[in-house]
């Protein structure tokens, strides 16, 4: 049994290939994320155990809800005998002056024993002196003896560059902010506050750096937590690598479905092989091998193939992270991978290569024990041997409509009580229950989708479909290979459109305009900087926000007044109605303190005169207190413009828009931009990268697919081969032939992607809910055109994939292939 | 329709040995549908060591099915066939696949041997499935193959050669166990009338050289002369009987 | 040669329905060449039935695939009634099978995912064309298949099958009809039906048949039969008997 099996593998290795290259891409995967997770975080283990280690004790905030310690934090320390020297170390994130659009992270320089070190000039020594990084340096044109002013709670402070350090390899500055270096004092002086980040002691010689630190414990009590350098690089660590493991078990989690399709396509490709081979398995049975022999034999088949591919796999996925390592070591700016170069453990090679290889015996395991069944009568009879129309199992039926109606009410569920486990779970049973299904509903949809097909396509279509549904199970596995990666891509795509759609409600019930403009506080707001907005296109309407001290009930306030006839910009009808009649408008907080209720009449007093207002209370309006400006003009005698707000028209580009309007401030320094269009923006954003990298993690499995739907189709033209041959006797021509062999490829895959669409809205809206049905009201957003491109995607993969296997139909001479055996 | 009578013959076959194949009231139905008559309506039938018997019949006549249900490829529906001491229709797959190993050999019409494998491991393939080893099992059948005249094609794939010549093959597989039984399925149905009279002469003179009975499925007359005996069926019946000699 | 019975064939006549001159047929190349053909020249007449007969490797398929346009010859030439085969090109080939070309093979004749009706009028179909129903209607009442129409070939019998093919094949009413071995897979009450029919549709209907056979019962319900021998033509038969073809086949015996 050997011999024959090994001898056929030999001579049929062709048929083979695409199975194989099904393997090798799920196994590549795996091996790629492996290594590069394993990469990663040895990578980042390096670079953090530079931080801290040198020092002796490490003083940083109690927790990270709580961030920072108070200034006297610093006597308590040096109160502690055994400490010799603090290093402080704080942090203030600030904005370039004339430059609304930049934060620049403000710190003291890194301590001595860390990576970052000094390229040029010196260290700042006073309060005026700055050194900014290599990355800065090459970016902007700043250089030493340059002046640049960071703008401060007080107004801008001008310093000097005097030096320029790099930070390659750092973890503490890894995280993609611009940094700049000054002393703890001019850090203070720049942000109004003298919270302290983290103070590193270096211990007088001698002293035993755990009883230093338990000293350290006690004098601080709750305000802050001491460590021993290596128990804070230990610390760190776990919080980075926490972070990573979840990178690398999401990725693990996209490698699990590129295999999972992978086994579809094997248990695809055996079965149709077997299928093949039915005569030669009757003839088998009948000179006295029993199934077992037989089992064994092409099992032994399925091993080696698995285990081969899996080893190309393997070398393939080292050689991808290989390559991902150079690219990404080329983009980050933090280096902190490049030093330690790729870092490859045997488990994270041995494990992929025994996946794989088990992956593809078991995948192969019911269609190959299927095919042991034939009697030996097929190969005696052909006719008789052959089962006529292959009864769909009950059972299989039966579980498949259990599970996913079952699953389709866990989903129900979790979306309605917005449990997330309840409803991943719920949306992978009823998956299971759509695949189970997929042997009924794939042959009746194509024979739905075939009949204008056929009208349209005459002779050619009408093989097509006949084809396509002739085997059931084939194409039912065929398709759920695609619907797989379709429907993950559509999930994700509806999910994220209908997430938006309701971010839109949230965030107007948070803001209720669309961008509010503002000066740096107490200094006034040029006036071209309305004209300046209104002129982008995609602003509706504008108008100046007039502001002025004021005393509310018993406090000093900033107190705003807007213009009536404008008020329009604000999105909430109630709000601007209530302004209309002459209301003021109060945020909770200052309803509160000045003990306020909605309704009541309060007095507000300026240096002009009082007035008594009604006052209504609202939390989403860009001022704490807001009045028509008609009565901020009777109480005041000099309101000025202090902000701008817009409106934006509901069909413009946001992206877009948000990026003129910041060039079109760009000449008016010291105005910030914010409101929901610049959150909206950043949620876009975000939601678009998620996407984006979901999309490439998934285009494997789809590529995996795609392989599946050109093997299925090809072998279905190997086994024809005869059929063709008669059919081009008969007058098919090979143009007619290619079109029937693409239209039923294109048929499976179309299915494939409507069906899988169709799902992912429905589990897409689900998961939106789920995710944030608690926080707000959640609005089906359909991506329409994003939608159908993918259902066109799909039908094109189908189409391309047909395209080799159509040619080598297209060339069967009719007369060789009808020669008797 | 005559019952099948026991036969007149010059051959001494009244003792009844247990190396005789032996059927008994086979009946066996298909029963694809329930208006489709039975393919054996109740077939008895004794075949005495050494015998060449031909079964020939019409399209439907359920001659290939009396074939398949002699062999043990088939359970028949009610009946029993009996070979040295067993009774075919209450085995095991497992023992009448190790019996179909071991005892009978079977030619049939055409594809019958594994393309990937040559000729001479082709006709070994029997004694590999009960686990010779190869060189052993080659070496064994080398003799038959030369017997049989393809002496110089035994590394030769069944693409390589010629009807005829792969049916000879087909038939040193068929002796390679040194059967009781050689089963035939119309062994010339794909050969030139020439060519199917060459295999024919050698397939009888090889089973009888054997000690082999032989069945033949055939519906053609040339080729059951061959046979000493000649069965004819129809409608699942056995209807006449003839000896060599009395029909063309 | 020595029975009187064979005589060699002259030239084609000029009414022929299909024709062959030097056809030459060379399957592989250098050291592996197979000749199949060596140089074929004759015809066959309309309205006649008329058997290609030879020992297994005598050519006679190939030279049969030649005539029916299925392969194309290595020299020589083809005419299919005034059309000259070999100036066509693979799509033109394939659109004259459809109409003017009938077949029938030995098995595996139709599609099996089509039912008997769909089958008969396949090429039809393909040429884009309806069949003429009442010409349909006579075809099928004369091969017994009107109850069957609507089955697949899973469905039918051997015989069954053959007829639906001959149907298929007399549908289009082509120049010629050629059937490789059609009797080949059946057992003889069907085989004498199946022969019968094509000889009454060539005595009847005026359809032309060319046959390649290598029973000589069969080739006895033939006008004339063409003997083969090693790729080329061997002798000719007119008026056979299934004796005289027995004879004259011995005489070629390999």
């Amino acid at each position: 049994m050997l011999d024959v099996a090994l001898a056929s593998l030999r001579t049929q290795a062709r048929r083979f290939i695409a199975p194989g290259l099904a393997i090798l891409l799920g196994v590549a995967f795996l091996t790629t994320s492996l290594v590069l997770g394993t990469t990663a975080v040895k990578g980042l283990s390096d670079s953090i155990a530079g931080a801290g280690a040198g020092f002796s004790a490490v003083i940083s905030p109690p927790s990270r809800e709580v961030g920072i310690m108070p200034a006297s934090t610093l006597a308590k320390v040096e109160a502690v005998p055994g400490v010799q020297d603090v290093h402080e170390v704080r942090f203030a994130a600030v904005r370039p002056s004339g430059d609304s659009s930049r934060v620049v992270i403000l710190t003291t320089p890194p301590a001595a024993g860390s990576r970052s070190h000094l390229v040029a000039g010196r260290l700042p020594a006073s309060d005026s002196e700055v050194a900014i990084t290599s990355t800065t340096r090459d970016s902007t044109n700043l250089r030493i003896g340059d002046h640049v002013d960071y703008a401060g709670a007080d107004g801008p402070h001008r310093f000097t560059v005097v030096g320029v350090i790099d930070t390659a390899g750092d973890f503490v500055f890894s995280g993609g902010g611009t940094y700049a270096f000054t002393t703890s004092a001019a850090v203070a002086a720049v942000s109004g506050e003298d919270d302290f980040a983290e103070l590193d002691v270096t211990a007088t010689a001698g002293t035993d750096p755990k009883t230093l630190v338990a000293a350290l414990n006690t004098a601080l009590g709750d305000t802050a937590m001491a460590r021993t350098g290596a128990d804070h690089a230990a610390y760190l660590r776990v919080q980075v690598t926490g972070g990573t493991d979840v990178l690398r078990l999401l990725l693990l989690g996209f490698a699990g479905i590129a295999l999972f399709v992978s086994a579809l396509v094997i248990a695809n490709t055996f079965a149709i092989l077997a299928a093949r081979r039915t005569r030669e398995t009757a003839l088998l049975r009948c000179v006295g091998a029993t199934r077992r022999q037989l089992l064994r034999a092409m099992s032994l088949e399925a091993l080696v193939v698995g285990f081969a591919a899996s080893l190309a796999g393997v070398a393939t996925g080292a050689a991808l992270a290989w390559a991902g390592m150079r690219t990404l070591a080329a983009f980050d700016s933090t280096e902190a991978l490049a030093g330690s170069g790729l870092v490859v453990r045997p488990l994270d090679l041995l494990g992929p290569l025994l996946v794989g290889t088990g992956v593809t015996v078991l995948a192969s395991l019911a269609p190959l024990r299927r095919a042991t069944q034939v009697t030996p009568l097929a190969a005696l009879r052909p006719d008789l041997g052959a089962p006529a129309r292959a009864r769909t199992s009950g059972t299989r039926l039966g579980i498949g409509v259990t599970a996913a109606l079952a699953g389709a009410g866990l989903l129900a569920f979790g979306g309605a009580r917005h449990q997330l486990l309840a409803g991943l779970i719920g949306g992978a049973v009823s998956f299971v229950g759509v695949v189970l299904l997929a042997i009924v509903f794939v042959p009746a949809l194509i024979r739905g989708l075939g009949s204008p097909v056929q009208r349209l396509a005459g002779v050619p279509g009408e093989l097509a479909v006949d084809n396509a549904v002739r085997n059931r199970s084939r194409t039912a596995n065929t398709a759920t290979a695609l619907l797989v990666g379709v429907t993950l891509i559509s999930t994700m795509t509806v999910g994220a459109a209908t997430l938006l759609r309701s971010v839109d409600t949230l965030l107007d019930h948070k803001m209720a305009v669309d961008v509010v403009a503002s000066a740096l506080p107490d200094a006034a707001l040029p006036a071209r900087v309305e004209p300046l907005i209104a002129a982008v296109s995609g602003v509706a309407e504008t108008t100046t926000l007039l502001g002025a001290h004021a005393t509310v009930g018993s406090r000093e306030m900033d107190v705003r007044g807007i213009d009536v006839a404008e008020v329009d910009v604000i999105h909430d009808d109630a709000i601007t109605s209530a302004l209309r009649s002459g209301r003021a408008f109060v945020s909770p907080g200052v309803a509160k303190d000045a003990g306020v209720k909605a309704g009541e009449r309060v007095r507000f007093s300026g240096d002009k005169g009082s007035a008594d207002l009604i006052v209504e209370i609202a939390d989403n309006l860009p001022a704490a207190v807001l009045m028509p400006r008609s009565e901020l003009r009777s109480i005041a005698s000099a309101p000025g413009p202090i902000a701008v707000l817009a409106r934006l028209d509901t069909a413009a580009d946001s992206g877009a828009l948000m990026a003129d309007l910041e060039s079109a401030l760009a000449t008016t320094p010291g105005v910030t931009v914010s409101g929901t269009a610049q959150q909206r923006q950043e949620f876009v954003d975000i939601l678009d990268t998620v996407l984006a990298v979901a999309a490439a993690l998934l285009a494997v499995a789809i590529v995996i697919a795609v392989v599946g739907v050109a093997n299925t189709i090809s072998l279905s033209v190997l086994e024809r081969g005869q059929e063709h041959a008669l059919l081009r006797a008969l007058g098919l021509t090979r143009r007619q032939l290619r079109r029937a062999v693409a239209v039923e490829a294109g048929l499976i895959a179309l299915v494939g992607g409507l069906v899988g669409v169709a799902l992912g809205i429905g589990y897409g809206w689900a998961g939106a809910h789920t995710i944030a049905g608690e926080e707000m009201t959640v609005s089906l957003g359909m991506p329409w055109p994003r939608l159908v491109l993918i259902a066109a995607a799909a039908l094109s993969a189908g189409l391309l994939a047909s395209l080799l296997p159509a040619r080598r139909a297209s060339r069967t001479a009719p007369a060789i292939a009808l020669a008797q055996e | 329709m005559t019952r099948f009578a026991m036969p007149h013959s010059p051959v001494p076959s009244a003792h009844l040995d247990a190396a005789d194949l032996l059927a008994s009231d086979l009946v066996h139905s298909y029963g694809r549908t329930a208006d489709t008559p039975p393919a054996l309506a109740g077939v008895s039938v004794r075949i005495a060591v050494g015998e060449s018997v031909a079964v020939m019949g019409p399209s439907g006549s359920g001659k290939t099915t009396l074939l398949h249900v002699l062999a043990g490829i088939v359970r028949p529906t009610s009946g029993a066939v009996h070979w040295r001491g067993h009774d075919l229709s209450r085995l095991s797959d497992r023992s009448r696949a190790a019996l179909r190993r071991k005892d009978f050999g079977f030619v049939f019409q055409s594809g019958q041997l594994l393309p990937e494998l040559p000729a001479e491991e082709n006709a070994a393939l029997p004694l590999m499935l009960a686990g010779m080893p190869r060189p052993d099992a080659v070496r064994r059948v080398r003799a038959i193959l030369d017997g049989l005249g393809l002496q110089g094609l035994r590394e030769r794939r069944p693409g390589e050669l010629s009807g005829g010549q792969a049916q000879r093959v087909a038939i040193a597989r068929a002796l390679a166990t040194t059967p009781g039984v050689v089963f035939a399925d119309e062994p010339t149905g794909a050969l030139d009338q020439q060519t199917g009279a060459a295999v024919m002469g050698q397939l009888v003179a090889a089973t009888r050289a054997h000690g082999a009975s032989l069945i033949v499925v055939t519906h053609d007359p040339g080729v059951a002369g061959f046979c000493e005996r000649i069965l004819v069926m129809r409608d699942g019946r056995l209807v006449s009987e003839h000896h060599r000699g009395t029909t063309r | 040669m020595t029975t009187t019975t064979v005589r060699h064939p002259d030239t084609p006549a000029t009414t022929a329905a299909v024709r062959a001159r030097q056809l030459t047929k060379i399957y592989g190349s250098g050291s592996a060449a197979v000749p199949a053909l060596r140089g074929v020249t004759t015809s066959f007449a309309r309205a006649e039935f008329t058997a290609i007969m030879g020992p297994s490797g005598s050519g006679k398929s190939t030279l049969m695939h030649c005539l029916a346009g299925l392969d194309a010859p290595t020299d020589g030439q083809v005419w299919l009634g005034e059309t000259e085969l070999s100036a066509l090109g693979d799509d033109a080939l394939t659109r004259l099978r459809r109409e003017r070309v009938g077949f029938v093979f030995q098995a595996f004749n139709l599609v099996p995912t089509m039912t008997a009706a769909q089958n008969i009028s396949l090429p039809l179909r393909l040429a884009g064309k309806r069949p003429d129903q009442g010409w349909l209607g006579q075809v099928v009442e004369t091969l017994g298949l009107a109850d069957r129409l609507a089955h697949r070939p899973s469905e039918l019998s051997g015989g069954q099958q053959q007829r639906v093919a001959v149907a298929r094949a007399l549908l289009t009413r082509p120049d010629v009809l050629f059937a490789d071995e059609p009797t080949g897979a059946l057992d003889s009450r069907t085989s004498a039906e199946m022969l019968h029919f094509l000889r009454a549709s060539v005595q009847d209907l005026g359809q032309t048949i060319v046959m390649v056979t290598h029973d000589p019962g069969a080739a006895a319900y033939a006008d004339r039969v063409v003997l083969l021998a090693d790729g080329v033509v061997a002798g000719e038969i007119v008026s056979p008997t299934a004796d005289s073809v027995l004879d004259a086949l011995r005489g070629l015996g390999a």
